[in-house]
């Protein structure tokens, strides 16, 4: 690009080179700055976890084990987590590009009678809400407490994603295409399925890859809305393990003396492994996809 | 004198009754001694299960989950055996207990509430959904068709008058302890050995103490060459509150934490002291800074994690730990070489008092029942056979030995002539690593039930580490001179709103005091502003609602 | 400009118009119906804000107080700090975590070897794809004063190990600078797509005019990512009284409440765990309006000022 062009007529300057070493040194910080907690977590799960505490983990595993992870495996609740994860991640992918594709698109149609008003309705939303007890009622009046559908439902559409969506293709989809589809007789749906979509095939990779990461995180959702545990998502077991304190159950009951020490030191061991297992999937995801969506973020977030 | 009087006349009242009781013994009650301290006598309390005739009732219940309890309660031992002897089935919806406060208000906000609940109800909670007629007023079906929760009431007033509003109304019922051993709070168990290795004396006194913490920071306690590898004090702050009681009472102070996490209220000789505010208080502090800034009192006490601090004290690293000695136990070892810290005094104070929990209460919250709930009469039916003996057993024991398969608890009478027995528990060794995370796995654990010597002879002689800690804990007299610092009340609801503030004054309390220990904020300097700013949010108005409620209570 | 069939701006009557693009409305109306039941039916129930909610009456069935509420907020003796705590944190937020996206765009984009260039953006915004709870449970982990692997140097090059985590006068910088380490690398991505649409004949000719690449990319990209910068930095204004509730409450201990008691934590517990209803709602109703005016206000200043605004 750039640096290609500027290969052949090139007037090399002290400041040209120094910027050069800066650039790359300050490349090489920002990839162990952001690399090295990962990689002291992967080697932590991997290591006994005594010497996790001695603090002798430094880079590399250190007496490697992999008690953490035979637990982790025992601790069936993960699984269930892990499962309604995925689940959810899935279908809610799926929803929100059936629910914003189609709205984007026709807000990015400049024909579209309305379109500030409607475009108004959906902004309004990012800054006001009811609150969390307004909407609790609401979801229970339509019967989606202690739903699962309401964990994929929940986050359909967001502004954010719709306005991204909208100027990738206002900006990439050319009119004169969508006018040609008109006169060969195209009815306005044939032109979005067989024309407009195929098109945005960037744009569609980074919406997926949105909602599916903002699936896989969340938490906050589904502890307020779902009670029973066999729908919980997984980031609510991975608070209980690695947030919250199991001291307050043991003050009240000398009787339990030997089980929560076990459940303590089973935490402890269990904590890195759990970092891992969870975020790993994602982690090795997203360079594959990142030709995709970075393609499709330059466009649709200029304007953004 | 008119309160002594009124004290007699009280005494006298119950002797009354309770000769009344022992006469008319109606059938299967009998007197409690120690709650069926004879196995052999039969066991206490009516039972009126079971409570349908044909199909089984079913009712709703949401439950606080921990995490030894199974994903689901449908199919274990317990709600099998509730089918069997009541013929009730219980709809159970576990919710994790880390999010079963916000999952509690939700769903009594939105309507949607189960028809009872058997744990996680606060006196908060009371207050603001019992009026509203959400809870159900307890006590008109309590008068009609629960004998033993009468008898109970009747055997421990003070209890009863906790669990009543101002109008009469109960909205809740708790479990009973009457175990003498936890009657009263922990103080800190710390290395008696290494006292006596370094040729020092028990402690008596906050200074002596102080002169064994710096003889162990200094020197070398545990012999093993090093002298810098013993920690002198460890404990979780946010959590352990024992050391803290000890100091404060050494000072004249007695208070025991509260829902708001602060150790505050204490009525001394009729009147009520914020504990906060005292002399007393800034002299607690004052020693705990000290404590602090020499090096005493481990930084790790504020920002450990409960595992990290639970290594060190399993590793016997820790001179003097807070909070039931679990770490110290769990060590196979060298835990015996630990004791629990005497009655320590001051040079400001001799006087001997200590803080005594709700006496004969164990847990409060135990029983709650909603409006929806279409059974009243059968579920009162149900937790007054609660607490009953063999109730109770159910609720707490687990499983006798025999039952259903190879495992439970079992009576061994060891001699036919006197009664005299003992117990042993069968369990799971392999899969489980002691009796209670065998019991959790297959029953609730919780609700409203009698703890007596009978069931906690059970129960501990299965963990002979809990005897240890019966043994140290009731071994520094404590019992001689505990007192209740400030009863359970309840308020009226003028007086829960000019409560609200009380929220605020507790964090700025809580933050104040680890700001004073550590240094941060520094004693001399901002006691004043302190005590200053605390008045400002309305301390005052705190004071005379405390101070009613309890002249009420005291009243009754 | 009359063209048959296809799209058209002007000339037809607007039902006209309409009429001819109906499958847009059907295109439009899942989301629609989205926002409503999901958005604005809660709206209603804002109103508990104006009354003492009590569960068995219902919303409409609850007495109506007015302003009690409301008052209640600014009697409240901890109400400043907790403002000033959202404040500090988000300013703290913005004087950091800003320019840093910024800068980090602008020195990559100076890389030219473009396979390396590559891999410093992949790897600068993995984090993004970390959950809240990993991210706290990682400062937890590395700023631990036993094994953490920070005072762990520390005390490499002799220094004594800082409790991080217990001193609550870290708390702000833990905040912002573990956030500034998870999003930088995705903030990233906004400005350098702007950097890569800048015209190299730009750069060419100030390069045959002498100009030295420091000059360069100060007069150069610097001014060609402006408008996103400014766009981005109303926005954030805009939030500046709403800091994320999630890892806030997440980082909460009562040793560090004083600092890290914000507004939406506020709500939050007022809300659900001490079942202030009707309270928590007004304090969330104050602060909506509150960003509401912040946003309206910066965004008028800066249309004003000849720069861009969002509306």
């Amino acid at each position: 690009m750039l640096a290609r062009k500027t290969k052949k007529n090139r007037i090399y300057s002290k400041d040209d080179r120094l910027i050069d070493f800066l650039a790359y040194f300050i490349g090489a910080v920002v990839i162990f700055v952001t690399l090295y907690p990962l990689i002291f977590v992967v080697s932590a799960s991997f290591s006994d976890p005594v010497e996790v505490i001695s603090g002798h983990v430094v880079l590399w595993p250190v007496s490697f084990s992999l008690e953490g992870y035979e637990k982790i495996l025992n601790y069936t609740l993960i699984w269930t987590g892990y499962r309604n994860t995925i689940l959810y991640a899935l279908f809610g992918t799926l929803l929100n590009l059936c629910f914003t594709l189609p709205a984007a698109y026709a807000l990015s149609r400049r024909d579209l009678v309305g379109r500030n008003i409607i475009m108004a309705y959906f902004a309004v939303t990012m800054f006001f809400s009811g609150g969390l007890i307004p909407t609790y009622l609401v979801m229970k009046s339509i019967h989606l407490v202690n739903n699962p559908l309401i964990m994929v439902l929940l986050g359909a559409v967001s502004v954010w994603n719709t306005v991204i969506a909208r100027t990738f293709f206002q900006n990439n989809i050319p009119m004169e295409l969508q006018e040609a589809a008109y006169i060969d007789g195209a009815s306005t749906t044939r032109l979005f399925f067989r024309i407009v979509l195929p098109l945005s095939k960037p744009i569609i990779a980074v919406l997926a890859l949105f909602c599916a990461v903002g699936h896989w995180n969340s938490y906050f959702n589904g502890l307020i809305y779902l009670s029973d545990i066999k729908y919980y998502p997984l980031q609510i077991f991975l608070r209980n393990i690695l947030i919250l304190d199991q001291m307050e159950n043991m003050m009240g009951d000398p009787d339990s003396v030997e089980n929560l020490l076990r459940q303590m030191q089973l935490k402890e061991s269990m904590k890195f492994g759990i970092v891992v297992v969870s975020s790993v999937p994602v982690l090795i995801m997203y360079p594959f996809l990142q030709k995709y969506f970075v393609k499709g973020m330059m466009v649709g977030a200029i304007k953004g | 004198m008119a309160k002594k009087i009124l004290a007699l006349a009280l005494i006298l009242g119950l002797f009354c009754s309770m000769a009344a009781i022992a006469e008319e013994n109606p059938a299967g009650i009998s007197p409690i001694l120690g709650f069926g301290g004879e196995w052999a006598s039969g066991s206490w309390g009516v039972s009126q299960l079971p409570l349908s005739d044909g199909d089984p009732i079913h009712v709703s219940c949401m439950f606080p989950r921990q995490s030894g309890h199974p994903e689901s309660f449908d199919d274990i031992w317990w709600s099998k055996e509730l089918l069997k002897r009541a013929n009730v089935v219980i709809d159970w919806t576990l919710v994790e207990s880390s999010g079963f406060e916000e999952k509690k208000n939700l769903v009594l906000a939105a309507g949607d509430y189960p028809d009872i609940f058997m744990d996680g109800i606060k006196k908060t909670d009371e207050q603001t959904f019992g009026p509203l007629g959400i809870f159900v007023n307890l006590a008109p079906y309590i008068e009609e068709y629960a004998p033993n929760t009468r008898e109970l009431f009747e055997r421990f007033p003070d209890v009863k008058k906790s669990l009543s509003y101002p109008d009469g109304a109960i909205y809740n019922l708790c479990d009973f302890n009457i175990t003498p051993r936890d009657q009263f709070v922990s103080a800190p168990y710390y290395n008696e050995q290494w006292v006596l290795d370094m040729g020092l004396e028990i402690p008596e006194t906050l200074d002596d103490l102080y002169d064994i913490f710096v003889a162990v920071r200094d020197g070398d306690a545990d012999a093993d060459g090093e002298t810098d590898d013993e920690i002198p004090l460890l404990y979780s702050f946010e959590n352990a509150t024992d050391f803290k009681y000890s100091v404060l009472a050494a000072y004249g102070l007695i208070a025991l934490k509260d829902d708001y996490g602060i150790t505050a209220d204490y009525v001394k000789d009729g009147q009520y002291l914020f504990v906060p505010v005292q002399e007393g208080y800034k002299d607690y502090l004052t020693y705990m800074n000290k404590l602090y800034t020499e090096g005493i009192l481990s930084p790790d006490c504020f920002t450990a994690s409960g595992e990290q601090i639970n290594a060190k004290v399993q590793s016997l690293d820790v001179f003097m730990i807070a909070g039931t000695p679990y770490g110290v136990m769990a060590n196979d070892e060298d835990w015996m070489k630990y004791d629990m810290l005497p009655f320590l005094t001051s040079e400001k104070s001799g006087e001997k008092i200590w803080p005594g929990t709700l006496r004969h209460v164990r847990s409060w919250g135990n029983f709650v029942m909603t409006d929806k709930c279409q059974y009243p009469v059968e579920m009162v039916k149900l937790q007054d056979y609660f607490y009953s003996e063999v109730g109770s057993m159910m609720v707490r024991a687990g499983r006798e030995y025999g039952t259903y398969d190879d495992y439970g608890w079992e009576i061994i009478i060891t001699d036919e002539a006197t009664g005299e027995w003992t117990s042993k528990i069968h369990y799971d060794t392999e899969n489980f690593s002691g009796y209670y995370a065998w019991r959790q796995h297959n029953a609730p654990l919780q609700g409203t039930y009698v703890a007596g010597e009978f069931q906690n002879k059970v129960m501990i002689a299965s963990d002979y580490k809990n005897n240890w800690y019966s043994e140290t804990k009731m071994g520094t007299g404590r019992t001689d001179f505990m007192q209740i610092p400030y009863p359970e009340v309840t308020f009226t609801e003028e007086e829960q709103d000019t409560l609200m503030v009380y929220v605020d004054i507790a964090n700025y309390v809580k933050s104040m005091e680890a700001k004073f220990i550590t240094g941060d904020a520094d004693i001399e300097g901002e006691w004043d502003t302190y005590v200053s700013t605390i008045d400002g949010m309305g301390l005052e108005d705190i004071i005379a609602v405390k101070q009613a409620a309890y002249d009420r209570w005291n009243l009754n | 400009m009359k063209r048959t069939g296809a799209i058209q701006l002007h000339g037809t009557p607007v039902w006209r118009r309409m009429l001819k693009n109906y499958e847009l409305y059907i295109f439009l109306l899942p989301a629609v119906i989205y926002f409503f039941v999901f958005c604005y039916m809660p709206m209603y129930g804002v109103q508990i804000a104006f009354r003492n909610f009590m569960p068995n009456k219902g919303i409409l069935g609850s007495p109506w107080v007015g302003m009690k509420h409301f008052q209640r907020i600014f009697r409240l003796p901890s109400f400043g700090a907790i403002v000033w705590n959202t404040l500090a944190i988000s300013l703290y937020s913005l004087i950091v975590s800003f320019p840093v996206p910024i800068l980090l765009a602008l020195v990559i984009n100076e890389i030219r070897r473009s396979g390396y260039r590559r891999v410093v953006q992949t790897v600068s915004y993995a984090p993004h794809f970390i959950s809240t709870v990993v991210l706290v449970s990682l400062i937890e982990m590395f700023c631990n004063t036993d094994y953490g692997v920070i005072n762990r140097t520390i005390e490499l090059f002799g220094g004594e190990a800082i409790p991080f985590l217990s001193n609550q006068s870290y708390f702000r910088s833990l905040y912002v600078l573990s956030g500034v380490w998870q999003s930088s690398g995705w903030s990233a991505i906004v400005y350098l797509s702007a950097l890569s649409s800048i015209d190299p004949q730009l750069h060419e000719s100030a390069m045959i005019d002498g100009a030295s690449r420091l000059k360069r990319i100060i007069h150069i990209n610097l001014p060609c990512i402006m408008p996103t910068v400014s766009l981005l930095f109303i926005l954030q204004v805009g939030s500046l009284m709403s800091v994320g509730f999630e890892k806030v409450y997440l980082m909460q201990k009562s040793i560090n409440l004083d600092v890290s008691e914000v507004i939406t934590t506020y709500v939050y517990k007022q809300g659900l765990l001490q079942a202030q209803y009707s309270f928590s709602s007004a304090v969330g109703l104050f602060n909506s309006l509150v960003n509401c005016l912040l946003l309206l206000i910066t965004n008028t200043v800066s249309r004003s000022m000849g720069g861009n605004s969002l509306f």
